[in-house]
C-alpha cells in the first residue's frame, strides 16, 4: 500500500444495511484483507437522498446535519460502496449546507474525505488486483451517478478485469441508465419500467451469466426486473465479487 | 399556453403503447446520439470548442441588456427594423399589424419554435391570412393537425403510409405521388414552391444572432429557410431575447458544434446569415433579389422571468437537441407526452421556467437524474441541479401528491432517530418476510405498487448488516 | 418609456438575480489559438473538399481552362435539356469572358432582378421558377465541411443558388479555406458587404419522412463545383 491510511469509515448506505447485509460484510473484508481497521458508526441512517431528490430540500438537510454529525466523530476517510449516496455527500451535501453557518464546513470537510468503494481503491489505495477469484460471464453496469457524478468511468474494470477465472462480456449500452431514479421508480413506474426493458434486453443479449454494479439500487431494480422475465442471470455488487478469494 | 385535460401519465401510457412511435423513437434516437458522438470525435478539441462555446453564452446571458442594445442599432444601421415583444399577445399584435398594413395575404414560415410559443399562425389566420409551414416535417405536422413531436425531426412518430394517407386526403395525391418517399418529397416541393412565388411575408426564427453586425442566422437542410427569407417582399424574424452571440466569430465557434450536436452532421446543408434587407442605393435595390423590409421582433415571453432565477443557465441553450435523443425518459415517451413546444431535458426545465410550475410540475419530476442530458449538452447545462431545484420549488407549493409528503416526513423523523430507524427497520423485515414469496415480493400495497407493476421487490434482510455487525464485533 | 427602454430596464432588473455559472464579465478571448491549431494542411484542401462534398452527394469537377468550364457547363446544361441560366453577372464569374462565351453558344442568362411592386414581383418569380439551372461564383470554400460561401450584392442574387433544381458554382482553388473560423476571420466584410452570406453544403435534402434521406426538398437537388485554378 502507498498511502498511510490505518483507519476507514464505512457509511454502508441504508439499503444495504437493510437489504444486502452480505454485500456490507464483504466490503469490510476487502478492507481489513489490506490491512486497513474498519470502524462503523452504528448511529448512522440514511443519507437522505431520497428527500433531495424529491425536492423535500429542508428534510434532506436536516438529515445531512444529522449525518455529518455522526461521520465527524472519526477523522478517518469515509468509504461508501455506492456512486449515488458517495455522490449524494460529496456533491450535494455541499450545495444545500452552503449558506448553513455551522454545517457549511463540516460538510466540505466531510466530502473532501468520502470516497466511493472502488474510486478507494484503485485512485487512493491504487490497488487494483485483490486476488480474488470467480467463475463466469460478467458484464458491467455503470450506474448514472457513479459514472457521471463521480467519474466512475474505469475504476470498476480495472477491478473486475483482474479477477481469476471471470470472463468480462461488453454489456451493450452500459452507460445508459436502468431507469430507477429512485422514488421515479414507483413515481412514473411505467416510464421507469419501460426504460428498465431496454437494459434487461441488453444484459440477455450480453451472454453474460452475471450483472455487476456499483450500486445496489440498481441493481436491486434489475434484479428484480430479471426476476420477473424469469431470468437466471445473477445481479451482484463488485463488493460481493471482490469478496471471493 | 393551453393545457389540455389529458394528464402527464395518460399521454405517457399512450405514447409507451404506440408501437410505431416507440420504433421510430428508437431508430431516431440512436442514429441522432451515435451521429453526435461521431462528429465531434472527429472534430480537432471538440471539448475545448465546447468549453468555449459555453463561455461565450454565460458571458452572453449574463450582458443580454447590453448585447441586445448592440444587436438592435447594428439592424437598424443596416435597414432592418426592431420591435420589442414583452408578451406573447404584444408578439402578435406586432407582426399581424405588420401583415395588416402591408396587405399580406400569403404567409410562408420557416420553422421557429418561438412562433409554436405565441401561436402566431392562429392569430394570422383570425386575420384572414393564409399561413404555411414549410419545413416538411412541419408542413406534414401542420396538414395534420399535430404538434411536432421532436425539436430537429418533427414527425417522426408518423410512418410513411401516415403521411401518404394524408396526402391523399389534403393534396389529393395520386399514386404516383406517393410511390415512394422521393416521390411524396418531390409533391410537397411542388405545393410549397407555388406558395413561395405567391407569398407576401416570410416569418422565419433565428438559430443565433449577432450583436457586433446585426445579423440573424437560420440553419436548415431543407432550403426553406433561404426560401422563407429569400422571395416574399417582407421578412419577418421571430427572435427570442437570448438567442445572441456577440461577435460573428463567436457564431463560427457555435456553427462548429451546433449541427455535430444535433444529427451528427458535420454542417447543415444551408447556414444562412441575413444583415438586414436587400441594400438599395437611393431608395432603389442594388441586390437582384431578397426582402425589401426586414423586421426583427425580440420576443420576451417568460424569458425575463427565468433570467431573474436559478434556472438562468437554461437560456445558454442552443437548441440542439442532443438532451433529448440521450434521455432515457424522451427515448421511452417521445415529444407529445411533455405537452410543450420544449421537450425532453430542456424543456423539462424552459417549460415551468415560462409557463410556472402548476399545472407543469410533473416534468422536472419525468427524470431518473441520470446526468445524460448534462454530458452531450454542447454547451454542458447543468440540467439535473435546474430539475432538482424546480422539484424543491414543487414540494415547497405542496404541488406533490399526499402520500409522498406524508411518506416523507415519516421517513424523515426515522433517519434521524436511529432508534427508531432499526426498529422500524426490523418490523418491517419481520412483517415483510412473513407475507414475501421466496424473499420477494409479486405485489406491493397502495403507491408502491407502480414498483411490483414492472418489477419483483425484494424483501428486507433477516438481520441487517448494523444488527450482524453489533451481533459480531461489538461485544 | 420606448419599448425598447423598458425591455432592456425590464432585464436589467432580473440580471442581479441570475444564477449563470461561469460567466465572465470579459468577453471570452479568441478561439483561434486551438480551432487553428488544427487544421488542414493547405495541400490538402482540394483534397479533403473533394471528398468532404462528395459524401454530401454534390460534385467536383476540376477545369484547367476556361474553354474547359464552358463544356462542363454545357454538358450539365444538356443533361437538364436547360437552354436559360439564373446567374451572377459576368464580373463575378471567372473566367470573366464566361458569360459572353455562353451567350455566344446560345444560352439565354435571364434577368433575376426582383421588382419592388408586389404584383409584379410574383410574376417575375413565377417566370423564373421555370428555369431549371442557377450559375454563381464563390467567395470561398470550407475543405472539412465540403460548403461553398455565397456573399450576396449587386449581380450577385441568391436566387441562382436556391430557385433552380440544379446549382453550379465556380470556385477558384485559392478561395479554399480549412473551416468556417478560417473563412470569417478572413472575410470581415463578410456580413457587410451585401444583406445574405450563406454557406451551402451539398443539394437540399431532408430526412423528415421515416428518416429516409432525399435530395432537392426546396432547393436544388444538384450542386456541382467546378475548381478552377
Ligand atoms: S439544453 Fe443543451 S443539449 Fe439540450 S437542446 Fe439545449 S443546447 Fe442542446
Amino acid at each position: 500500500m502507498t498511502t498511510d491510511i490505518k483507519t476507514v469509515q464505512l457509511f454502508v448506505t441504508c439499503l444495504i444495511d437493510k437489504f444486502f447485509p452480505e454485500t456490507g460484510l464483504a466490503v469490510v473484508d476487502i478492507l481489513e484483507a489490506l490491512g486497513l481497521t474498519v470502524e462503523f458508526p452504528l448511529a448512522q441512517t440514511c443519507c437522505g437522498q431520497p428527500a433531495f431528490n424529491a425536492g423535500f430540500w429542508d428534510d434532506a438537510r436536516a438529515m445531512a446535519r444529522y449525518t455529518i454529525d455522526v461521520l465527524a466523530q472519526s477523522d478517518a476517510p469515509i468509504i461508501i460502496p455506492s456512486g449515488s449516496c458517495g455522490d449524494m455527500i460529496i456533491h450535494h451535501y455541499v450545495d444545500l449546507l452552503a449558506n448553513d453557518p455551522h454545517y457549511a464546513a463540516p460538510a466540505q470537510a466531510v466530502s473532501t474525505r468520502t470516497y466511493e468503494f472502488t474510486q478507494f481503491l484503485v485512485d487512493v489505495l491504487g490497488v487494483t488486483d485483490l486476488h480474488s477469484t470467480a467463475t463466469g460471464c460478467v458484464a458491467y453496469h455503470a450506474s448514472c451517478h457513479g459514472l457521471r457524478g463521480l467519474g466512475l468511468k474505469t475504476q470498476p474494470h480495472r477491478l473486475l478485469k483482474q479477477v481469476a477465472g471471470l470472463e468480462p462480456k461488453e454489456l451493450p449500452g452500459s452507460e445508459e441508465c436502468c431507469g430507477f431514479g429512485g422514488l421515479f421508480a414507483v413515481k412514473m413506474s411505467q416510464i421507469s419500467g419501460a426504460i428498465l426493458q431496454r437494459k434487461l434486453d441488453n444484459i440477455e443479449a450480453s451472454g453474460a451469466d452475471m450483472v455487476v454494479g456499483t450500486d445496489v439500487s440498481c441493481l436491486m431494480h434489475i434484479a428484480g426486473g430479471l426476476r420477473r422475465r424469469g431470468s437466471a442471470i445473477n445481479v451482484k455488487h463488485i463488493a460481493d465479487i471482490l469478496r471471493e478469494r | 399556453m393551453a393545457v389540455s385535460n389529458v394528464t402527464f401519465y395518460e399521454r405517457v401510457e399512450e405514447a409507451l403503447h404506440d408501437r410505431q412511435l416507440q420504433t421510430a423513437l428508437d431508430i431516431s434516437t440512436t442514429r441522432f446520439t451515435t451521429g453526435r458522438q461521431n462528429a465531434l470525435a472527429a472534430l480537432p478539441e471538440a471539448e475545448a470548442l465546447r468549453d468555449h462555446a459555453r463561455r461565450i453564452r454565460a458571458h452572453t446571458i449574463a450582458h443580454l441588456d447590453r448585447y441586445l442594445a448592440q444587436f438592435a442599432d447594428s439592424v437598424e444601421r443596416v435597414g432592418g427594423q426592431v420591435h420589442w415583444a414583452e408578451t406573447a399577445a404584444e408578439a402578435n399584435q406586432i407582426v399581424a399589424e405588420l401583415a395588416l398594413s402591408r396587405n399580406v395575404k400569403n404567409v410562408v414560415k420557416s420553422k421557429s419554435m418561438v412562433s409554436e410559443e405565441l401561436h402566431l399562425n392562429q392569430t394570422l389566420e383570425a386575420n384572414g391570412m393564409k399561413v404555411v409551414e414549410t419545413d416538411l416535417g412541419e408542413y406534414i405536422a401542420q396538414l395534420a393537425g399535430e404538434k411536432p413531436s421532436h425539436i430537429i425531426a418533427p414527425v417522426i412518430h408518423k410512418t410513411r403510409q401516415d403521411v401518404a394517407d394524408l396526402f391523399r386526403r389534403k393534396l389529393q395525391a395520386t399514386d404516383a405521388d406517393l410511390a415512394d418517399v422521393p416521390h411524396m418529397t418531390a409533391l410537397a416541393r411542388r405545393v410549397l414552391r407555388s406558395e413561395f412565388l405567391q407569398a407576401d411575408m416570410g416569418i422565419s426564427g433565428a438559430n443565433f444572432a449577432v450583436a457586433e453586425t446585426g445579423s440573424i442566422c437560420l440553419v436548415t437542410n431543407e432550403g426553406n429557410g433561404r426560401l422563407t427569407t429569400t422571395t416574399p417582399r417582407l421578412h419577418v424574424a421571430l427572435l427570442g431575447m437570448e438567442r445572441l452571440v456577440p461577435t460573428l466569430e463567436d457564431l463560427g465557434v457555435m456553427l462548429q458544434i451546433l449541427a455535430r450536436s444535433a444529427t451528427g452532421q458535420k454542417t447543415s446543408v444551408y447556414t444562412n446569415i441575413i444583415t438586414g434587407p436587400r441594400r438599395t442605393t437611393a431608395g432603389q435595390p442594388i441586390e437582384p433579389d431578397g426582402p425589401d423590409e426586414l423586421h426583427i421582433v425580440i420576443i420576451d415571453n417568460g424569458r425575463s422571468q427565468i433570467l431573474g432565477s436559478e434556472l438562468a443557465e437554461i437560456l445558454y441553450c442552443i437548441r440542439c437537441g442532443a438532451c433529448l435523443n440521450a434521455c432515457p425518459v424522451y427515448q421511452q415517451i417521445g415529444g407529445h407526452a411533455y405537452n410543450s413546444v420544449y421537450q425532453g431535458p430542456v424543456g423539462s426545465v424552459v417549460t415551468p421556467g415560462l409557463y410556472g410550475l402548476d399545472p407543469w410540475h410533473e416534468l422536472p419530476q419525468a427524470s431518473t437524474l441520470c446526468g445524460a442530458c448534462r454530458e452531450v449538452c454542447p454547451v454542458r447545462i447543468n440540467i439535473p441541479r435546474m430539475l432538482l431545484k424546480l422539484r424543491s420549488e414543487t414540494a415547497e407549493a405542496g404541488l406533490n401528491p399526499d402520500w409522498l409528503k406524508r411518506g416523507l416526513r415519516l421517513y424523515r423523523q426515522t433517519v434521524v432517530r436511529p432508534g427508531w430507524y432499526h426498529l422500524g427497520g426490523q418490523l418491517t423485515s419481520w412483517l415483510s418476510r412473513k407475507i414475501a414469496d421466496n424473499g420477494w415480493f409479486k405485489k406491493l400495497p397502495g403507491p408502491l405498487s407502480g414498483w411490483t407493476d414492472h418489477r419483483d421487490f425484494l424483501a428486507p434482510a433477516k438481520k441487517s448488516f448494523s444488527q450482524r455487525w453489533r451481533e459480531e464485533r461489538e461485544q | 418609456m420606448s419599448q425598447r427602454a423598458a425591455f432592456l430596464n425590464r432585464l436589467r432588473s432580473r440580471l442581479p438575480q441570475a444564477k449563470l455559472p461561469e460567466a465572465d464579465p470579459n468577453h471570452p478571448s479568441s478561439f483561434r489559438g486551438y480551432t487553428f491549431a488544427a487544421d488542414i494542411p493547405p495541400a490538402d484542401l482540394v483534397d479533403r473538399f473533394t471528398q468532404e462534398l462528395n459524401a454530401l452527394a454534390g460534385q467536383v469537377y476540376s477545369a484547367k481552362t476556361s474553354q474547359e468550364v464552358t463544356k462542363i457547363i454545357r454538358q450539365i446544361l444538356n443533361k437538364h435539356g436547360a437552354k436559360q441560366l439564373i446567374s451572377w453577372g459576368s464580373d463575378w464569374l471567372e473566367p470573366r469572358q464566361l458569360v459572353a462565351t455562353l451567350t455566344a453558344a446560345g444560352i439565354e442568362i435571364v434577368d433575376s432582378e426582383l421588382p419592388v411592386i408586389a404584383a409584379d414581383r410574383k410574376v417575375k418569380l413565377t417566370a423564373l421558377d421555370k428555369i431549371k439551372v442557377g450559375l454563381t461564383g464563390a467567395h470561398g470554400a470550407l475543405a472539412d465541411t465540403g460548403a461553398i460561401a455565397l456573399i450576396s450584392g449587386p449581380g450577385r442574387g441568391r436566387l441562382a443558388s436556391l430557385l433552380p433544381p440544379v446549382h453550379i458554382a465556380i470556385l477558384p482553388q485559392q478561395k479554399l479555406y480549412p473551416s468556417l473560423p478560417a473563412f470569417l476571420a478572413a472575410h470581415h466584410e463578410a456580413t457587410t458587404a451585401g444583406s445574405n452570406l450563406v454557406f451551402i453544403a451539398g443539394p437540399s435534402r431532408t430526412g423528415d419522412i421515416e428518416m429516409t434521406l432525399t435530395m432537392g426538398v426546396h432547393g436544388p437537388g444538384e450542386l456541382y463545383v467546378i475548381l478552377t485554378p
